[in-house]
């Protein structure tokens, strides 16, 4: 007799695998994801560029420095479009409150770009005041401060009796470089150290996996919680459950889910390793012959550390799928239509939003104590667990009791939540309260 | 005669809602078995309790002298009130599904999925998507796929609701096709004329107990022939509150009148006629089961709700 479990599932798989969202995100997400880390490295490279004059207001109380800033500025590429400079300088005087509120208003009204307040202590200690309509263009402000700056020392230096040349070749930073020390042991015995593009290059695989896990258990889970209120509101369900039992339905279901997304990593896996094993030969039909040291550096790494961090994705990918989704499908068990469960359905995706948005700052201290308990907490585990993974591998017996403290959540989770299940999916009308949540979860 | 399927004493409760309360009967191998009652009287709980959907609170239900029904689910089929497929599947992957659930290896469902379609002259239908057949269509898929896999106990719970009177008819057919072909039917309703027609034996249940059980034509006996039907012209109004009858359920040219007294009909006749009610037939009859239902609920102090 077939079994019933793998009915479910091959329904669930097939019919998601069929469809033409499949194929769409199967070749649209690479693009996407490389479209994204494009657009924002183009973004962070783009400059604050203007075609437009920008006119510069500048009271300068010391009287000196102005004219050492119109021959500074001319020579900076920031303040320039196609060779020809764009920025305009010109002093005002303004002694008293009421015209130093003029050129405010002048700012507010467009006539003037910004207006920058040079006082007359400003070799001492004083502070340059830079006003804008907007605070946060930096590249502008960092640029006028580095020319200022320059000038200020300058003056400083030949006051003491020092060229600036001097000065500048002794007080030039040494180059500094950061090498993690692996675990692993190198060729001559000691720990294996990774270079700075080494690091770069692992980290940034590490990133977009995280990115994934992130991304496909929000849109797979709510998958699922759509699947089981279609169940619900075609009242298909009640004929499915005279013949399955309630938890083997929904066992079915995540495993059919679960299968399409691990489907579709394997897909882009083996193009991934296809892409990297004949890189050479590949770049070799476009005419690229020789590749930098660098980019050979990140494909060596690339090739040497993927393997590890995939098996971990796949772990941390199943589980989190499996405790994400199950609290999915009881949100669309118990409710009656689609907007209602995406209401119900939001404080859950609190749960992976917040560990996805700590990363950010928790990478940064991978071994700290706040870092470690926070990994801990099984709903955080899949992003945070495998961050600190990628960034700094934790002892294998901490990955070990965070595995198996993770699948004792998706037990308990999965035993409530099959409980409430089995009675959502038969109750129609009004969503329950948390009490009757709780008196289902007992039956 | 064995029983295929027995209830004992089931009994459910919601919260503080008693659904069902100690019902028993059992139904014979080879019948058509009625389960009557209003909206809400405990028919749909009680099905969903034969099919192990949800647990009785007491009682035993047994399968063949079975008590592990969650064995013999593959040997029944359940259509249930409340229906529906998958929108987005296409009617052969639907039936396919469902067939496989109830046990049914692939190559032998593909082959019973023909056989129905043909017989359902839905043929052309099986490539289309469910989204895009009439809801007479979907239901005759969903009858499909309650009896794809030969259940010896078929349970239909409302099953003529929305159908047009052709498919009604074919539906009717069907059913006694099938249990000619040796399944057991439970035929669950709260229209009470098609069980009339159908059933060889009904059971009654009002407000979660069971008012009356046994064979129909024993059940409709022991009410005696105390109802008249009669066709008149014109107005009932004038007997209206005539001291022979009970009960009165008129249709505008025609009526069916319960009398006190199965000999009170000599005397109402006369009245009829005193007081110029033109009447063109008037005939003793067994009483209907919707008039048996409305006597027995009110027998037990009940009063009932016309349903619907």
């Amino acid at each position: 007799m077939p079994n019933k479990i793998v009915t479910v599932i091959k329904r669930e798989y097939t019919t998601r695998v069929k469809s033409k969202g499949f194929v769409v995100s199967l070749f649209l997400m690479p693009v996407l994801m490389c479209g994204l880390v494009f657009l924002s490295s183009f973004l962070a490279i783009m400059q604050d560029r203007t075609k437009e004059m920008r006119k510069l207001a500048v009271v300068d109380e010391t009287g000196e420095i102005f004219t050492e800033m119109q021959a500074a500025i001319a020579r900076r590429s920031t303040f320039q479009h196609k060779g020809e400079l764009v920025y305009q300088l010109q002093e005002e005087s303004a002694t008293t409150e009421e015209e130093r509120a003029a050129l405010r208003e002048r700012v507010n009204t467009k006539d003037l770009y910004a207006y920058l307040e040079i006082p007359e202590d400003v070799l001492a200690n004083g502070e340059v005041r830079f006003y804008a309509r907007t605070a946060t263009n930096f590249e502008v402000q960092n640029a006028l401060r580095r020319i200022i700056s320059d000038i200020v020392r300058d003056r400083r230096f030949a006051e003491s009796g020092y060229s600036r040349r001097e000065v500048s070749q002794l007080m030039r930073s040494v180059r500094f470089n950061a090498y993690a020390v692996k675990s692993s042991k190198g060729k001559d015995g000691g720990a294996e150290v990774e270079s700075p593009i080494q690091t770069g290059a692992r980290i940034g695989l590490g990133y977009l996996l995280v990115f994934v896990l992130y991304l496909f258990v929000i849109i797979y889970a709510n998958s699922v919680m759509r699947s089981v209120l279609e169940e619900k509101t075609t009242r298909i369900v009640e004929v499915i459950v005279s013949s399955v039992k309630p938890h083997q339905l929904l066992l079915g279901k995540l495993i059919g889910v679960c299968s399409v997304c691990l489907t579709m990593f394997v897909i882009w896996v083996i193009f991934g390793v296809l892409l990297v094993m004949n890189i050479e030969p590949l770049l070799s039909i476009f005419g690229i012959d020789s590749l930098p040291m660098q980019f050979t550096l990140v494909i060596g790494t690339i090739k040497a550390s993927s393997a590890e961090i995939l098996a971990y994705f796949f772990v941390y990918f199943v589980i989190g799928f499996f405790m994400y989704s199950t609290l999915y499908a009881v949100v669309g068990a118990i409710c009656g239509s689609e907007e209602e469960a995406q209401q119900t359905g939001g404080p859950l995706t609190m749960l992976i939003v917040v560990p996805f948005i700590l990363m950010f700052q928790l990478f940064r201290i991978p071994d700290s104590t706040v870092s470690v308990l926070l990994s801990h907490v099984p709903f955080f585990s899949p992003i945070l667990m495998f961050m600190r993974i990628n960034v700094l591998m934790p002892p294998l017996w901490e990955i070990l009791l965070n595995i198996s403290l993770m699948c004792a959540t998706v037990l308990l989770v999965t035993l409530i939540s099959g409980k409430i299940y089995r009675v959502g999916i038969l109750m129609y009308g009004k969503r329950p309260t948390l009490r009757q949540l709780w008196q289902w979860a007992r039956y | 005669m064995m029983n295929l399927l027995q209830l004992e004493n089931v009994h459910k409760r919601f919260g503080d809602f008693t659904a069902v309360s100690d019902i028993s009967f059992s139904i014979e191998k080879g019948s058509i078995y009625g389960l009557l009652g209003p909206n809400g009287a405990g028919k749909t709980t009680t099905l969903r309790m034969i099919m192990d959907i949800i647990a009785p609170d007491a009682g035993s239900i047994t399968f063949s002298g079975n008590r592990h029904i969650q064995d013999f689910l593959n040997q029944i089929g359940y259509l249930p009130e409340e229906r529906g497929l998958y929108r987005k599947m296409k009617v052969r992957d639907v039936i396919l599904f469902i067939a496989e659930l109830k046990g049914l290896y692939k190559q032998q469902a593909l082959g019973e999925i023909e056989r129905w379609l043909e017989k359902m002259q839905l043929s052309e239908w099986a490539n289309k998507r469910v989204d895009e057949l009439s809801k007479g269509m979907a239901q005759k898929i969903q009858f499909i796929t309650t009896v794809i896999h030969k259940p010896e106990l078929i349970i239909l719970d409302e099953p003529f609701s929305g159908l047009d009177p052709i498919n009604m008819t074919l539906l009717k057919d069907l059913m006694l096709e099938l249990r000619d072909n040796g399944s057991t039917i439970i035929f669950s309703t709260h229209v009470m004329e098609q069980v009339e027609k159908l059933c060889d034996h009904i059971c009654l249940i009002h407000q979660g107990k069971v008012l009356l059980e046994g064979e129909l034509r024993a059940v409709k006996q022991t009410f005696g022939k105390n109802s008249v039907e009669i066709e008149y012209l014109g107005s009932l109004e004038p007997i209206r509150n005539s001291a022979w009858i009970q009960g009165i359920n008129d249709f505008g040219q025609y009526a069916e009148v319960r009398l006190k007294m199965p000999e009170d009909y000599r005397p109402f006749l006369r009245e009829l006629v005193e007081k110029g009610v033109d009447v063109t037939r008037f005939e003793l009859v067994e009483p209907t089961l919707h008039e048996i239902f409305v006597q027995s609920v009110e027998a037990h102090g009940g009063v009932v709700q016309d349903a619907e």
